[in-house]
């Protein structure tokens, strides 16, 4: 097979940062090419240059033999090329057939708009994915995955023969994770060329032909992917030695004093009967497909739910949160899951980002800021956390997405809690920030703070928690510890609940 | 030379927390050399304080309006706030009711507005934009019945109250050559920074403006936040509109027509976000004064002052076209 795309030396320079330099390798059409490395790797920019959004610096992109210039996303889709982002692009208030013919309404009528022409072909497209997506639905009304289909659709409609897929599946569950794998493939049979942008290895090795490794901006490998594996890709993305990092020893505290104990928690609509305990200095992982009711078990304990029933007991003490404030005084403390929209506070910096949970400490007379404490809190957890950043007057928006969750930990380490409870902490986060918050987490252990977590990383999970809580469809199926903490165990009760 | 620029510069930043708010007292500057050049009227002491007193209660209500703003709330029932409560008081006043007993009843009624305004807009979640145009409809009928849209005078024929020149002495007098008006809007304007860079409801005023998720999620009680900056806008308003009443000694049911949309536009000359989360009151005050400096000068120069309200305009839209564009080129 012929190669699609060559990236010749291509360069991208923003300010002081060099994005990308002198980046060199090729797509060879009808393959799947996964392209990986850490945040700030390069994968977006170069996934940015192939969608017509960025013009490079130096070098260029030569598509079928021929260079191209790529400069609007109109130029892009002439060519065939067509990005999926992970922030879906598409309008929520039109529905599906809206959508897939956006700015190319009179495409299909020869000059006129024929809806009924436009809804036949998004029919035949959908149906060619395996889905049953009505064209008349509203994308608001549809699901994550559906949306990403419509996505997908949507490349389809502009006859694109280069898809680029960018983590696709940081928002899917399993079954629709393997839907998605599924399409891709009958993609690729089609002749269709993706380049499938990830940071989950477990996914790519399965699904992707080639793999091509990105570090600060330089390309650093390629391989076919049986000429590799998961271990050395981890290494070349690090471009140091991880191996250390993976142990990880699980201890039983199951003996020591119950911190948390939760007894017939239910919620209407989102999880019913479901009762655990957290030990001191205990790291709990909780384990479920999406939708199982994790989240929601952490939002309840925490004051966000409006109405539940059962009890809860901390330290001894009934505990009724009804607000985050409540919580708070109640010693918890708990990072939430979109760390975008209810994390941090993009306009803020650093130090203010980390003073808004202890509220006590860095106020005095009358709500006048302790400017000095607030200083002293932030520079003591920028030296602690190893958070990467000139000054605490940086803004939180401008560090890289590690920080930004370091930022998180620290305000809510600065409450000083002694329960955490942290949904999703490492989620589109790469490798080596993700290691350096682990082992967070374990310092934190030692310290004597007891740690809830929910994870949708199976590895996550498995490495990081002593004990392993399954949740299934709102119920809580298992608590996996000792021998039966297994891949195996976690997976079969995720799935079939028993 | 350069090495005097250079310290002044830094002297400036110790001045200003942002390279923002030294961009817009440039632009203030610029229009004010502008002004002096063009007018022989326009420096001199006079006249300088007759600017300062024709912007101290526009300057009052906008010190508020940047609070609601940081909170991503916008507040249009100002002005209303402002011509009833004057209303109120002088009415009370006229009935007999001692005259500080009616200055402080105003000025309860004003952040009695303010307070319904916030505890609708957060425990009912019907957008700020409706609840205030709403408000602002209510209270200027309030001002219209009580009025029967005549206009109401306080004299000491209608007043019987041997404090009314000290009332009056708010608005008209002055101290040390500085109208007792000017002295307000400085201590408001004092005021409002130390609420919003050095109090604990001004940070989270701020937060809750950012990200209204994180800062409950931060155990931020958003409802009480939002509330505490209508009531302290609703305040405001009416601590102006009492001013007003003492410097002109009349007051009718349309006074304070368009306030709202004047401190508006004075909190976005000076350079604070529409979509909350940030904000200046350093900027707010200088936005102030250059809509004062504009609306001075073009009258000096013996334009129509019909262009007043353009060329004011004019001015808004520059001045955030200035900011994004600055903004963009700060970035690439």
């Amino acid at each position: 097979m012929s190669n699609i795309i060559d990236f010749r030396n291509i360069t991208k320079i923003f300010g002081a940062v060099t994005a990308l330099d002198d980046v060199s390798f090729s797509i060879q059409e009808g393959s799947i090419h996964a392209i990986v490395g850490e945040n700030g790797a390069g994968k977006s920019t170069l996934m940015h240059i192939l969608g017509g959004e960025y013009a490079p610096d130096g070098g260029e992109v030569v598509y079928r033999g021929t260079p191209v210039r790529l400069d609007s996303p109109h130029a892009a889709h002439a060519l065939g090329v067509a990005v999926v982002y992970q922030e879906f692009r598409l309008c929520p208030n039109l529905t599906v057939t809206e959508n897939l013919f956006l700015g190319r309404e009179r495409e299909l009528g020869n000059g006129k708009v024929d809806w009924p022409l436009m809804q036949t072909r998004a029919t035949e497209i959908l149906a060619g994915l395996g889905s049953s997506i009505p064209p008349t639905a509203l994308v608001d009304s549809l699901s994550i995955a559906d949306q990403q289909i419509v996505e997908i659709a949507r490349a389809l409609a502009l006859d694109a023969e280069v898809i680029i897929m960018d983590e696709p599946t940081s928002a899917l569950t399993l079954k629709e994770a393997d839907d998605l794998f599924a399409n891709l493939r009958a993609l690729r049979a089609r002749g269709v060329t993706i380049l499938y942008i990830s940071h989950r290895l477990e996914e790519i090795f399965p699904l992707c032909d080639r793999i091509s490794v990105l570090r600060d901006g330089k390309f650093v490998g390629g391989f076919e992917i049986g000429d590799i594996d998961q271990a050395g890709v981890v290494r070349l993305i690090a471009g140091g030695d991880l191996a250390d990092l993976h142990a990880s020893e699980v201890r039983d505290y199951t003996d020591r004093q119950k911190v948390l104990e939760v007894n017939g928690l239910s919620r209407p609509g989102c999880f019913s009967n479901v009762s655990f305990a957290v030990h001191e200095g205990e790291i709990v992982g909780v384990y479920g497909l999406q939708g199982s009711g994790r989240t929601e078990v952490l939002e309840t304990i925490f004051g966000l739910a409006p109405e539940w029933t059962g009890s809860i007991t901390a330290f001894g003490q009934p505990m009724h949160n009804r607000s985050p404030s409540e919580a708070i005084r109640n010693g918890l403390a708990m990072i939430p899951e979109n760390r975008r929209d209810a994390g941090i506070f993009p306009d803020m910096d650093i130090m203010e980002n980390v003073n808004t949970a202890n509220a006590s400490d860095m106020s005095g007379f009358a709500g006048v800021l302790r400017r000095r404490f607030m200083a002293d809190t932030t520079e003591e957890f920028i030296r602690k956390l190893r958070i990467k950043t000139s000054s605490r007057f940086k803004k939180i928006s401008q560090l890289s997405g590690g920080n930004q969750q370091k930022v998180i930990i620290a305000r809510w380490l600065a409450s000083q809690p002694r329960i955490v409870l942290v949904d999703e902490l490492t989620r589109g986060i790469d490798v080596s920030a993700k290691f350096e918050i682990y082992k967070i987490l374990k310092s934190l252990r030692e310290s004597g703070l007891s740690i809830l977590m929910v994870s949708s990383e199976l590895a996550e999970i498995l490495a990081e928690s002593d004990r392993i809580l399954v949740m299934k469809n709102g119920a809580m199926v298992a608590d996996l510890r000792g021998e039966k903490r297994t891949k195996e165990q976690v997976i079969r009760y995720a799935l079939s609940g028993q | 030379m350069t090495v005097e620029t250079a310290s002044s510069m830094s002297r400036l930043k110790g001045v200003f927390s942002s390279k923002k708010e030294i961009g817009i007292f440039f632009a203030f500057l610029a229009i004010f050399v502008f002004f002096s050049l063009m007018s022989p009227y326009f420096f001199n002491l006079e006249n300088l304080i007759n600017v300062l007193r024709q912007i101290s209660l526009l300057g009052i209500i906008a010190m508020g309006m940047c609070l609601v703003i940081v909170c991503g709330e916008i507040d249009l029932s100002v002005g209303s706030i402002y011509g009833a409560s004057a209303i109120l008081t002088a009415v009370m006043m006229m009935n007999g009711l001692p005259i500080w007993l009616a200055f402080v009843l105003g000025l309860a009624a004003g952040t009695l507005f303010g307070l319904i305004n916030g505890v609708l807009i957060t425990y009912t979640k019907i957008p700020a934009l409706i609840v205030t145009l709403g408000m602002m409809n209510v209270v200027r009928g309030v001002s219209l019945i009580i009025s029967s849209g005549r206009v109401v005078n306080i004299s000491p024929r209608t007043v019987d109250d041997p404090t009314l020149p000290m009332f009056l002495f708010l608005g008209q007098g002055k101290v040390a050559g500085i109208p007792v008006m000017c002295l307000f809007f400085i201590a408001t304007a004092i005021g409002a920074y130390f609420l919003y860079s050095k109090t604990l409801l001004g940070f989270r005023m701020k937060a809750v403006g950012g990200s209204a998720r994180a800062a409950r999620a931060s155990g931020i009680n958003s409802n009480i936040v939002k509330t505490a900056a209508f009531a302290i806008v609703g305040f405001l308003s009416a601590l102006a509109g009492l001013l007003n009443i003492a410097f002109l000694g009349s007051v009718q049911g349309t006074t304070g027509q368009g306030m709202e949309l004047n401190a508006i536009a004075a909190v976005i000359i000076g350079g604070t976000s529409l979509a909350g989360g940030q904000g200046t009151m350093i900027g707010t005050v200088i936005g102030v004064l250059i809509m004062g400096v504009l609306n001075n000068g073009i009258i000096l120069l013996g334009i129509s002052p019909f262009w007043q309200m353009t060329i004011v305009g004019a001015v808004i839209i520059l001045a955030v076209a200035l900011d994004i564009w600055t903004r963009k080129s700060g970035r690439s």
